[in-house]
This record gives C-alpha cells, structure tokens and sequence, in this order.
C-alpha cells in the first residue's frame, strides 16, 4: 500500500479586497456556510487523505481558527492529521513562499513523514476533484510530476497570470504565463502529484537554485533543467476560479442555481466544514425570501431576495436585502435595504439605511461596521 | 475521582404513542425541531449545568442511540474531567437482565455510580423538552438537607388527574404523593426529575430489588416507600417551558412552539452556557427557491423550499417542491413533498415521500403521521 500526503497551497491564492484585509483567503465565508479552503480539504478527504499540511502565506490565526484541530475534516483523528505550516520568520522577506514555508516548519515531517506520494492542491480552484484516479496514474506513468489541467476557451478573461501548458500525447510541458491574449489553452491547475524523491529534491535544491522561487516555479525550473516529462492528467469536471472579488461574487451567485450548484456540490462528495452549534434558521410571520441561501442561525422577518445569508443573520421586519451577500452576525435594522451590497461579518445596518451598489460594482462594507 | 452530581438520563422506554416514529427508533433519538433530536435538551441541560459526569440508560432500539451520544462530544461530555456512558442491559455473574422499570435501570448500575461515588444523583427522563440550569435545583436541594428533591410544574386544575400529584406542605416538604388522583388536592404535577442523595436512594433501591411486588419504578415504588418512612422529600418549583413529547399530538405542539416563537426553549439565546447542542450535518446551506415561500417556520441546513411552507419545522434533506404545499407541519430529514401537494397538521416521517397532487389531512384538526 503506496502511502500519500496532501498539501493545500494557500500562496497563489488572490486578494479579494476589503474581505482578505484581515484575514486568510482559505477562512473567507462563501456560500454562507463554508470557508473557501473548505473544497480543497473537502477533496483531500474524500479521496481518502488523511495527512494534510495548510501552506499558509499570511493571517495563520484566521485559518487555524476555522479548521481547529482539524477533526471536523480527517478521517480518522488518531492516525489521520491536519496541520497549519507558517513560517513567521520569513513573513517580510522576499523570500517568503510555500518552499521556504515547507521548509521553516518542523510539522511538515509530520504530515510527509514515509509517503511515497504527495499531492499538492490550491484554495482558489474550486472543484470536486477525486486525486486517487490520479495517483494511480502517476504510479503508472512512472514520471516523477503529475500536473493536472484543464482545457479552457476563457482564458482571455480568467485565469490571468496562470502557467499555460502545453500537452501532447499526455505529456505536459511549461508554457508562459496566461497573458490573456488567447481564449483557449491549457491551463495549470496548481494541483500536482509529486514521487516523494523529487519533492525532498525540491526541499533540498531550493537553496541552491533560488530561494525566491516558490512550489511552481521550483517545479518548472526542475522539470526544464533535468527535462523530464511529466504526465499529464486533464480534468473535465466544473472549475470555478475564484480569482478576484469580481469573481468571488460572481461564483456566489452562480451557485445559487440548482442546476449550477450541483456542478460543484455532489451528492456522496460531502464539503466539510467546522461546525457552530447553531440552532434552524428561523423565518418569522413577515418573512418573504426568495431564490437566497440561508445559514443556520439566522432569523428572518422581512424580504431576502437573491442573497446569500451567512450563520446568524439578522433581518427586521420591513428590512430588505437583495442581490446581496451577507456575512455572519450581521444585522439589518427595521426598514433597512441592501442592494447589490457585501457586507462583512458583525456588521450592523442601522434603520431604514438604504445602501445600493450595482451589479458591476458591490459595495462593499467592512467587518464590524456601522452604518 | 469523585463527583458531586452524577445525571442518569432515563432513554431506555419505546414511547409507543408515538406510533410508527419508533418504530426503528427509541423515543429520545426521534427529531425534533429541525435540527435536534429530543436528547440533546436533557444533555445539554447537563453539559450547561457543568455536569461532568452523565449515564444515558439505553434498551429499546439503542444502537442507534448508542451510536448518536458516542462518547458525548457532541455535548462537550468527553473532556478531561467530564465522561458521557451509555448504559445497556448487559450480563453480569448474576444473570442477564431487561431494565423492568426505572428504578431497575438505576440498580443494575450501582456499580457505575459507585465508582463516582456522587453527594447527589440527578435523574432525568431522555424525552423532555425544556431548557435549564440544574444548578438552582441542586442548591435548592442541598440548603433543605432533603433526601430527595422532585422537580414540579403546576399544571391547570382540570389537568391535574392525569398526573403524579405531590402534595405538599406550607414549607415545600411533600406530605402526599398521589398518581393520577381523580380529586386532586394540588397542581404541582411531577416531572420526572429527581436529585437524590446517593447513599440513601442507594439503600432504596437495594430494599426495592428484592420486594417481589415492586415495579420498580421511582414513581410507583421507590418515592412512596421513602414518604412512608418519613424521608424528606422537598419539591423544586420548575418555572419556564417544559414539555412531555410522548404523543404525536405533544410532539407536534412543541414542534409548533418553536417554528411560531410564541413559546417554546428559545434556542437562538447565545450565551455560551444556554446553547442546545447537536450533531451537525454535511449539508449545503439551505436554500428557498424563486417561487418559494416560507414564514413562521424554522429550518435545518440542507432544506430546500421551493413551494410553500407556513408554520413549519424542516429538517435536513427535506424537500418542499414548486407549488406544494405544507401548513402546520413538522417535516423531518430526507422527506419529499413532491409538486402541487398538500399537507396539513402532519408529521412526515423521515425520508417519506408525499406524491405529486396528494393531498393530507387538509379538513383535519388532529395530527396525523405520514409514514412508509
């Protein structure tokens, strides 16, 4: 039995404005009730990973926090670990990346520890990606890199500054960035398989080679020096790029679909997330919801409409939110109205406020804000 | 190490009232307010109350509520100084035995309070719904130098005979204890709860083991024996809501309760030491569609509104289809009401489907079960 580890890289994720201030891009809410990082995780331990290190670039705290002691994600709590790598002392320098994290944090003996394998996934893809299949692959192809992709005809307006690949008869090579000037291409998803010898190779060379250089550009330096090939896997299920604020909002609403949810949201692939003992979401005598998500928690009297309620949400009577996303413990006073609104957590919108951004540009505000 | 409270949580019985919802399922682990299952009240009580220490007495379809407590994390009950058991009928060098009553329960494990050896035992039935301190209960108990404290709720007058009456005297020490009297001479009904001091219920209930006659059961048995023999047994003046959901009829109403938020525990009181805690499930958010309408209702993550549900109670997985329509009613986890049907006054059994155009109990004012 070939044993495997995981790594959810949170270095390429974006910033997503005012949201990512404060806190880490995995811990951002999305769909009300998840943090983004939970889809990747989610992946790890439906595909039987019980090992996993979070390779945080900043704000560790907000991430340690939402997963805890990582018992609401592994599989077997004794045997099975999830780990937090952050490494304080590079924080500032140019120097700081995913290798230099790896490296600087002792927990990563404890998540590698004897595998042969070891998988690497990002935060701002999401996807219900199996990586078992893949591994399989990888073991048969013998190559010391499996780098997963995706076959797209947008790239003219995602996935910016993304590492193109070129593909030929399942071998991938390194290409330059997206520069968006072509619509269709293959595109990196930032998840790897990596032989454990190759990965410890990294590690070592880092410090040779560049120790600016983060994961991606090690393994594209490696794999071009030594010209290796490595095997190519094309996934060709449902991508959504969280990228941008833009984006971010955009994927909320999208996803408020049925038919676009279960896209991403399948049934025997659970998302996992840390649990809050919330009580049902209550909906009171002049409550008028329509087409939202609501979070446990939330109490309910006036009109929700294309919305996304996080946990504990507030709306009065004779209050309207619209088009909007709401973040936890936020409360909307008596006559109050939001339209194409953000609002972080903990906000408090006063009486009859009315707040409206547009469809292109939310307006946003900010965590604990009054208004 | 000792205890100075050690609860027992009674959740052996079948609650055959409640007909075919127990069928598979013993009556502490049916569902309850979307989200609950009737337990998590007395385990949170528990865990809120900093007992640290709580015996769940297990019989009737007990896998499944075995399997539910666990080690009582969901509940906080596995720290290091805290310990949730879930105690079977098991055999022992004696024999093997059925629980035959609820003092039974507590006698055939003797030795798992032995080894906390508690000041006071807190008994507690695993089917009531209510939200409490056993703490003012407890000191309540101990600053009367009782031998056992019995919880009461007054009960309107013409409800009083279907009770376990105590009668008392101008000091709350209970002169009387009658079961079901038909000219009751108090309202103070018996709820079940009772804190006893462990050595002297330990004696009882050693005597009660061997009585032939006994039913042993604390009502019938073990309280009227101890008044005959001039113990001081003091009553605790419950306030606050507090319901037996031993029928269809109760459980609906106490369902009911919370979905309208006139009465009922408030659960959305988030003071860390009044939460009711659960078990949480893997669900996506739930979600209430375009033509959706939903009031006076409460519902669980993984619910999905897209007809109509007034004064309702949804559980998880449930779905509400386009155009149907449910009023009343208390929906549990997986249930189906499909396209344009109907349903009134209903409890709808866990993964149920309600056909297309069907219509239930839409005349009726007595609850039904909707059931496979």
């Amino acid at each position: 039995m070939r044993k495997i580890c995981g790594f959810v890289n949170l270095f390429n994720s974006p910033e997503l404005g005012p949201l990512t201030e404060k806190r880490n891009f995995g811990s951002v809410t999305f769909l009300g009730r998840y943090g983004l990082i939970d889809f990747a995780l989610s992946n790890f331990t439906n595909s039987g990973i019980n090992r996993v290190g979070i390779i945080v670039n900043k704000f560790p705290n907000s991430i340690r926090s939402h997963v805890q002691n990582g018992s609401a994600f592994t599989i077997n709590t004794k045997t099975g670990y999830l780990g937090v790598l952050y490494n304080e002392q590079h924080e500032r320098k140019d120097t700081h990346n995913d290798v230099t994290t790896i490296k600087a944090t002792r927990t990563h003996y404890d998540i590698v520890e004897d595998s042969d394998y070891v998988v690497i996934a990002p935060a701002h893809l999401l996807m219900c990606m199996d990586f078992y299949p893949i591994i399989r692959e990888h073991i048969a192809s013998e190559k010391d890199v499996t780098v997963v992709y995706e076959h797209r005809f947008d790239l003219d307006k995602e996935f910016k500054g993304a590492n193109l690949l070129s593909i030929g008869n399942k071998k991938a090579k390194f290409l330059k960035k997206n520069d968006q000037k072509e619509k269709e291409g293959f595109v990196c998803l930032d998840t790897y398989i990596l032989s454990r010898h190759f990965f410890d190779e990294i590690l070592e060379e880092h410090v040779n080679i560049n120790e600016k250089y983060g994961l991606n550009d090690m393994i594209k330096f490696m794999v071009n020096k030594s010209r290796k090939e490595m095997n190519a896997h094309e996934y060709n299920g449902f991508v959504l790029p969280v990228t941008s604020l833009d984006n971010y909002i955009k994927g909320s609403f999208f996803l408020l679909s049925y038919l676009n949810r279960i896209k991403l949201i399948k049934d025997g692939w659970p998302i996992y997330t840390a649990t809050h003992n919330t009580p049902p979401a209550r909906y009171g005598p002049k409550a008028n919801v329509k087409n939202s998500f609501i979070a446990n928690g939330s109490i309910i009297n006036g009109t929700v409409e294309n919305s996304i309620l996080s946990r504990e949400v507030i709306v009065s009577q004779g209050a309207s939110v619209k088009n909007s996303i709401v973040f936890t413990k936020t409360e909307i006073a008596k006559g109050a109205s939001l339209n194409f609104v953000l609002t972080d957590k903990t906000a408090y919108i006063g009486e009859k406020a009315s707040i409206s951004g547009t469809k292109k540009e939310y307006f946003i505000i900010k965590q604990g804000a009054k208004i | 190490m000792s205890e100075k409270v050690v609860a027992m949580i009674l959740a052996g019985g079948k609650g055959t009232r409640l007909q075919s919802l127990t069928r598979k399922t013993a009556k502490p682990a049916v569902s309850f307010a979307s989200k609950y299952r009737i337990i998590d009240f007395p385990l949170s009580n528990c865990a809120n109350s900093d007992i640290n220490v709580v015996g769940v007495l297990i019989q009737y379809e007990s896998t499944e509520l075995d399997t539910y407590i666990g080690n009582g994390e969901k509940w906080g009950l596995n720290g290091v100084r805290s310990k949730t058991a879930t105690l079977s009928p098991r055999q022992t060098e004696e024999g093997s035995n059925w629980y035959e009553g609820t003092a039974d329960a507590i006698t055939q494990n003797i030795d798992f309070l032995d080894e906390y050896n508690p000041q006071y035992v807190l008994i507690l039935s695993g089917d009531h719904i209510y939200k409490t301190s056993f703490k003012e209960m407890i000191e309540c108990h101990e600053n009367s130098h009782a031998d056992a404290t019995i919880s009461v709720i007054e009960v309107p007058w013409e409800e009083a005979s279907r009770f376990g009456i105590m009668v008392c005297d101008n000091n709350d020490f209970v002169k009387e204890f009658q079961e079901k009297p038909k000219k009751p001479v108090s309202n103070l009904a018996s709820m079940g709860i009772y804190i006893f001091n462990w050595k002297t219920l330990r004696d009882y209930l050693k005597r009660d083991a061997k009585k032939e006659d006994s039913t042993h059961d604390f009502g019938n048995d073990i309280i009227p024996t101890m008044l005959a023999n001039n113990r001081k047994l003091k009553v605790y003046r419950y306030k606050g809501y507090w319901r037996d959901v031993g029928t269809l009829a109760s459980l609906h109403q106490a369902n009911m309760d919370i979905a309208r938020g006139i009465d009922g525990p408030d659960l959305y009181d988030r003071r860390h030491d009044t939460v009711i805690f659960t078990e949480d499930t893997h669900s996506v958010p739930q979600y209430v569609g375009p033509l959706g309408s939903i009031k006076n209702s409460i519902a669980n993550q993984g619910s999905v509104v897209l007809g109509k549900a007034e004064s309702c109670v949804i559980s998880s997985d449930a779905i509400i289809e386009e155009y149907a329509e449910c009023i009343n009613c208390v929906i549990m986890s997986g249930a189906r009401i499909k396209m344009h049907a109907k349903v009134k006054n209903a409890i709808i059994a866990p993964n149920v489907v309600v056909e297309a155009h069907e219509n239930i109990n839409l005349e009726g004012d007595k609850i039904v079960l909707v059931s496979k």
